[in-house]
């Protein structure tokens, strides 16, 4: 064969370069070169072997074997441990019991042959086939796959008792990723990253499993081959019917479901936390008292500064935008005093620190707490008063504090009054504040890191929750009843019964088999889930209505006026807060003047508005989860 | 290196397929019965090819009958990738998984498998299988 350098070409030439036997079989090893001959030849050895087969069994059966007319029925085990059939050395029963959402156990007994049988009977592979016969008749079934996990030897009797289990518990287990996981499961899950996360970090496949089936309108099981098996539950037209010569007689019996797993209700909530993210804005004016008053009450003016500071110190308020100042023309100006033109005069410099009038908005805003409620109650037709609940929390992760108090980049101008420099703030109105920037006077619900679409899934996570907890509560009611071994039906099979008074149809939820070597008792007892639904399927579709915030805000602005203390016409409001605007005395030598009237700490006073309770405590809102519930099942008839 | 590919009950592939997959057809009214089971293997760092031209020819899975002329045929078994392969499958012809195969679950291949007797006889048939032929398993 042709070889990276040709003077090699016969060199390695030893036969075909392949190995078709099984894994024991010797192994030939290939060098093939990869990449250039110039740069060096790399090696790449590979095994070479061929797959074990998956072999398959066809069984072609009479259905009539499992007729219940005349006549006698024979029944073989065929149990095959690791490679080994050891039908031949089986004695006493063996037993297959299966259930939802557990493993598939099996128990057998049989005489070892030697004590390293003995020793290698755990953790082997285990198959049990069912071939029942009748005249002309036969029929095979696998009834179960697993393999051994105890042995226990009774010397006296030198019979093995093996006890069997399927992988039910390893195959969650096995799960690499949140996705495997929901494959298990068929796709009857809700998953929800919000409510039930998958951890990357410290994955725990079995716990995120046990938690999605939780909501799995249905059940997961390992049928007798070995498969996994998600099934929904659906009672639909029965598979199989049986009457009261297809059972065994006294084995019929009808349990109606536990006090416990039927309540008058189920409700299920979601509670969404966020924040309630709210603006407004109230606009101030102050204008200027007559001129004349400087000169008869000998009052000042106030200033900008003065102004400035009395905007700027307002807890939680701030100026948006600058606020704007009419100054006073500067030189003089006719003023009539008591019936007498006098000129007031004031300086260029002067005028430019007092105002005749000032316009301001004030803006603030603030976070509430909020939760919105979205609930669903399911009916459960039981014990009255009893109610039973799930709830579940999701938060908006956000940090509304720094959103409230984060500082302006450029506050109100306060340090020029003329030829400020120019700045590279873009002039919003909310300079420098971080966004979300709610409505002037209004309000947003900032959900921040969760979306309608979370919340919308979120609650159908839940609502199914509900579903399955009401229809496992309703699935408590069952039908049981044993009859000749029937390998047919698995879980999840439908299977109507009519016998003794008796009638319904209902999901198989338990089996179990009985195979007795020594009696010949070949036995099956079913037990069929036939809860009182209201159709074939069980499952739900929701929607969360999403309330919007109907805010609207209008917060009455203080009137700024004028106020002078000292003064034989000083007027105190009845409300101090509405003593607002500019404070000022009377100077001691005016006519006006009174030493008894209140004096005022001289200041340019603005008392802002309360914001309301109603918006300003947390807030806890209802809302609805509008649902369509089904449980599958048409219950359970007695006639006496 | 260890041996590590095969068929799988799984797509988790914890369990072998070392027992027969069992089909049950009745013999007046057979209907077609669809399994799944699942080529791959739980090793890390594996990847398998077909040994006749390992990354140019495809991985391909047979139906291998022991006893042609008796018990089941061939042509009763389908095999596709999907569900929705196995309608337009071809009875007993081959399934191409593809020119490599590599090992964990994500790189498993789901085989689905379905079953129509065609015989009429009443019997317990164990002379079908699934192969694929030599293979060559390299390291990634």
């Amino acid at each position: 064969m042709p070889a990276f350098d040709s003077s090699f070409d016969s060199s390695f030439d030893s036969g075909p370069v392949t190995n078709t036997g099984v894994a024991s079989a010797p192994l030939s090893i290939v060098v093939a070169q990869i990449g250039s001959a110039s740069a060096g030849i790399l090696i790449s050895v590979a095994d070479f072997y061929e797959p074990a087969p998956a072999r398959l069994s066809v069984s072609v059966v009479s259905p009539l074997v499992f007729q219940t007319s005349g006549g006698h029925l024979r029944w073989l085990a065929t149990v095959v441990v690791g490679n080994t059939d050891v039908s031949t050395r089986l004695t006493g029963a063996i037993s297959i019991s299966a259930a939802e959402d557990s493993a598939r156990v099996a128990t057998l007994s049989l005489i070892p042959l030697s004590n390293g049988e003995l020793d290698a009977f755990e953790s082997q592979p285990v198959t049990i086939d069912v071939t029942l016969f009748r005249p002309g008749q036969s029929a095979t079934y696998r009834r179960f796959t697993g393999v051994v996990e105890t042995v226990e030897f009774l010397a006296g009797e030198r019979v093995a008792t093996l006890s069997c289990r399927d992988g039910y518990q390893e195959r969650p287990k096995a799960c690499g990723s949140a996705e495997e996981v929901e494959t298990l499961l068929g796709g009857l899950a809700v998953p929800n990253q919000k409510l039930v996360p998958w951890d990357v970090s410290e994955p725990d496949p079995q716990a995120y499993f046990y938690s999605l089936l939780d909501t799995v309108p249905g059940c997961c099981a390992i049928d007798g081959n070995g498969l996994w098996k998600a099934i929904p539950w659906t009672i639909g037209a029965p598979v199989s019917s049986f009457l009261e010569g297809d059972v065994f007689e006294n084995s019929l019996s009808v349990q109606r479901a536990s006090r416990a797993s039927l309540p008058s209700s189920i409700s299920a909530t979601l509670n969404h936390r966020f924040y309630r993210l709210h603006a407004v804005e109230v606009d101030l004016t102050w204008q200027m008292y007559e001129l004349n008053q400087l000169l008869i009450r000998g009052v000042t003016r106030p200033t900008v500064s003065l102004a400035i500071e009395a905007l700027n110190s307002l807890a939680g308020w701030y100026v948006k935008g600058t606020p704007t100042f009419v100054h006073p023309e500067p030189g003089a100006t006719p003023v009539l005093v008591n019936g007498t033109m006098t000129m007031y005069q004031i300086s260029i410099d002067a005028a430019k620190t007092v105002f005749n009038s000032m316009d301001a908005t004030l803006y603030r805003r603030w976070y509430q707490e909020c939760e919105v409620r979205y609930s669903v109650t399911i009916d459960m037709g039981g014990e009255l008063g009893r109610d039973d609940s799930i709830s579940a929390t999701i938060q908006s992760t956000f940090d509304a504090g720094a959103w409230e108090t984060a500082p302006t980049a450029a506050a109100s101008s306060g340090i020029y009054t003329a030829n400020a420099p120019d700045t590279e703030v873009v002039v919003t109105g909310y300079e420098g504040l971080p966004a979300p920037h709610p409505p002037a006077n209004g309000a947003i619900d900032h959900f921040s890191d969760i979306s309608s679409d979370d919340i919308q899934s979120a609650t159908k996570h839940m609502v199914a929750l509900a579903v399955r907890k009401a229809a496992s509560g309703r699935r408590g009611q069952r039908v049981s009843f044993s009859r000749v071994i029937d390998p047919r039906f698995e879980i999840g099979s439908v299977l109507s019964v009519s016998a003794y008074g008796v009638m319904a149809v209902g999901q198989v939820s338990e089996f179990e088999d009985t195979l007795d070597h020594d009696s010949g008792d070949a036995v099956t007892r079913f037990v069929l889930s036939c809860p009182n639904g209201d159709g074939s399927t069980t499952g739900s579709t929701s929607t969360a209505v999403i309330p919007p915030p109907e805010v609207n805000h209008y917060l009455l602005p203080p009137t700024l006026t004028s106020f002078f203390g000292a003064d034989v016409d000083t007027e105190i409001p009845e409300n101090e807060d509405d003593l607002v605007g500019y404070l000022t005395n009377t100077l001691q030598t005016a006519d006006n003047y009174s030493p008894t009237a209140p004096v005022f700490q001289e200041q340019f006073r603005i008392v802002m508005p309360e914001i309301p309770a109603d918006w300003r405590d947390p807030q806890t809102i209802d809302s609805t989860i509008t649902a369509d519930v089904s449980i599958a099942g048409t219950g359970v008839s007695i006639t006496f | 290196m260890a041996i590590s590919f095969g068929f799988y009950t799984d797509a988790a592939l914890t369990t072998p397929l070392s027992a027969s997959l069992l089909f049950v057809q009745d013999v007046d009214a057979p209907e077609a019965q669809d399994k799944v089971i699942y080529f791959g293997s739980p090793a890390v760092g594996k990847i398998v090819k077909a040994a006749s031209n390992p990354g140019v020819d495809p991985i391909v899975v047979s139906v291998t009958d022991a006893a042609s002329g008796s018990g089941s045929p061939a042509t009763d078994v389908k095999l596709a990738l999907s569900a929705g392969g196995l309608s337009s499958a071809l009875g007993g012809a081959p399934l191409s998984l593809d020119v490599s195969v590599l090992s964990g679950t994500a790189g498993a291949k789901a085989i689905h498998i379905r079953v129509l007797d065609s015989t009429g006889v009443m019997a317990n048939n164990t002379d079908l299988s699934l192969t694929t032929g030599t293979l060559a398993e390299f390291a990634v």
